[in-house]
């Protein structure tokens, strides 16, 4: 049993440029007939994709061609307008650290409200603080608000309460690096540790070598589409190509421009 | 039952989150919010007091805890529904990062402003009850009208927060909206003074049921009428059945819009 598989999944979203957020506005163009229906744009065309468990997923692809899209639907952020999506396991979803903290609330209040928004309970977030605490280094700060933590103190903490959990399906949106270089290494052990695991993990990323080293098989997403799939190296390389190759019409294009 | 007890654990930390930013560092804290009905009251009972005490058994108190008690169940709902108004625009930063069920949002604001209400205002209501009316079984009736008031305002803050997903000019609308229910309700005025004709209009008003029943429960010399704490019951029902119904149905295009 795969622990993610997207069957034909498409998806249509509103393009919001165009979306009128006015009522005054709407009511007269509904007076004078000329309502229509909104503009949709197809951000995702078609996808299927079959990842396993313990399966390193790495994604990746221009910007826009839906790479993050892909993961808010396997999250189920959005909801595909075709297609299935079946996941199988407790989804982990570490994008951008620290969305759910409030910058009022002393830090101790913001563990517990970021690690309910991330979907365990109340009790277990309680009884998690302090260890939450030591690993972020953040001990004498407990009852100080979020707001005079430095942006390097938050992602920590948004880094220690993401990771300190057990999921069996991780999301990264970019790869995490947070911190000094101590934290960073310390975090980048409990993301190799993570790795280590019989957890499944899909990551967006640009950082190419990256995908080739630490992701078992990768996609390249294009225009909507999954232009290659397979093992990471493969897919990587086929990228590298296209991108290289596009790059020197570029080149070969300007010169004759210029000629 | 995981997904009940899940939701039920985000809108308790929103709901708590809510209810911090509003009183932090406040020594009076929830009670806060007693002081805009009571200084209103003080004001209204100052200026009209004098002229419409007759229609309140003459009583100048009378009259200064019937406006008390209006003006607490309408600005619990003015002020409830139009917090939450923004509620899924404002979030739509964790909504695009986490999934999560969107009726949250409003949800986790009148869950907040009705804690207030139940530790705040229900307490001074149960004693202006008894020592006015000398009946404390009457108690038994108070959180009726109150549930009704709450699902009301849950309902309505249900269709406000959809409507300004779609429609950013809303607020003003909304700001209009109530102003009008604050002159058609028979707060600060008695509804005897209103021709026949208007007062059919009035009683199309939601709130009417319940503060007229608040306003028996509490200050009345007549017993209370159990049909309008039914009718306030049935309009939050109401409200909230078709709140959430629209909600639901378009909870699909928010995330495009957000």
């Amino acid at each position: 049993m795969s622990a993610v598989h997207l069957d034909g999944v498409s998806l249509w979203r509103r393009t919001q440029e165009e979306h009128t957020f006015d009522l005054k506005r709407r009511l007269f163009a509904l007076i004078q007939m000329k309502y229509q229906r909104p503009p949709r744009r197809r951000v995702l065309d078609g996808v299927s994709l079959r990842v396993e468990r313990g399966e390193k997923l790495g994604i990746i692809g221009a910007n826009g061609s839906g790479k993050s899209t892909i993961l808010k639907v396997i999250c189920g952020i959005l909801e595909p307008t075709v297609g299935r999506v079946e996941t199988r396991g407790a989804i982990a979803p570490l994008i951008e650290l620290g969305a759910g903290f409030d910058p009022d609330l002393p830090v101790d209040e913001n563990i517990v409200l970021y690690g309910v928004l991330l979907g365990r309970s109340r009790q277990e977030m309680r009884a998690k603080t302090g260890e939450i605490l030591r690993f972020a280094e953040l001990e004498e700060y407990r009852s100080s608000p979020v707001r005079v933590l430095s942006s390097g103190m938050a992602a920590r903490l948004g880094f220690a309460i993401a990771t300190d959990t057990n999921p069996d399906i991780l999301i990264l949106d970019e790869v995490l690096a947070v911190g000094d270089e101590s934290f960073r290494n310390k975090s980048r052990r409990r993301i190799e540790a993570l790795w280590r695991d019989h957890v499944t993990v899909l990551v967006v990323s640009h950082e190419l070598q990256f995908v080739r080293d630490s992701c078992t098989s990768a996609i390249w997403m294009d225009g909507g589409r999954i232009r290659s799939a397979g093992p990471s190296a493969y897919v990587v390389d086929q990228y590298q190509q296209s991108v290289e190759t596009s790059a020197a019409d570029r080149l070969e294009r300007a010169k004759a421009r210029l000629a | 039952m995981p997904r009940m007890r899940r939701f039920w654990d985000l809108l308790t930390v929103l709901t708590d989150r809510t209810l911090k930013a509003r009183y932090r560092g406040s020594f009076l804290g929830v009670y806060w919010s007693l002081l805009n009905p009571v200084t209103m009251t003080v004001v209204y009972t100052a200026i009209f007091g004098f002229q419409f005490r007759k229609y309140y058994d003459g009583s100048m108190l009378h009259y200064a805890l019937v406006v008390f008690v209006g003006l607490s169940v309408f600005i619990f709902f003015a002020q409830s529904t139009s917090q939450a108004l923004p509620s899924v625009v404002v979030n739509s930063g964790l909504a695009n990062k986490i999934r999560l069920p969107a009726v949250l949002f409003p949800l986790s604001t009148i869950s907040a402003y009705s804690v207030q209400l139940a530790i705040g205002t229900l307490p001074v209501f149960a004693v202006i009850s008894v020592f006015e009316t000398h009946q404390p079984w009457r108690l038994l009736l108070l959180p009726f009208p109150l549930i009704g008031l709450v699902l009301l305002a849950a309902g309505v803050s249900f269709l406000v927060s959809t409507a300004y997903v779609f429609f950013r000019d809303i607020p003003h609308i909304w700001e209009l909206v109530t102003f009008l229910a604050w002159v058609a309700s028979p707060v600060f005025y008695p509804a005897e003074i209103v021709s026949p004709k208007i007062l059919h209009i009035l009683y199309f008003n939601p709130l009417f049921p319940t503060i007229e029943s608040l306003r028996q429960i509490i200050v009345g010399t007549q017993l209370p009428d159990v049909s309008l704490v039914g009718a306030s019951l049935f309009n939050g029902i109401v409200a909230c059945a078709i709140g959430y119904a629209v909600f639901g149905g378009l909870r699909r295009q928010f995330m495009d819009l957000i």
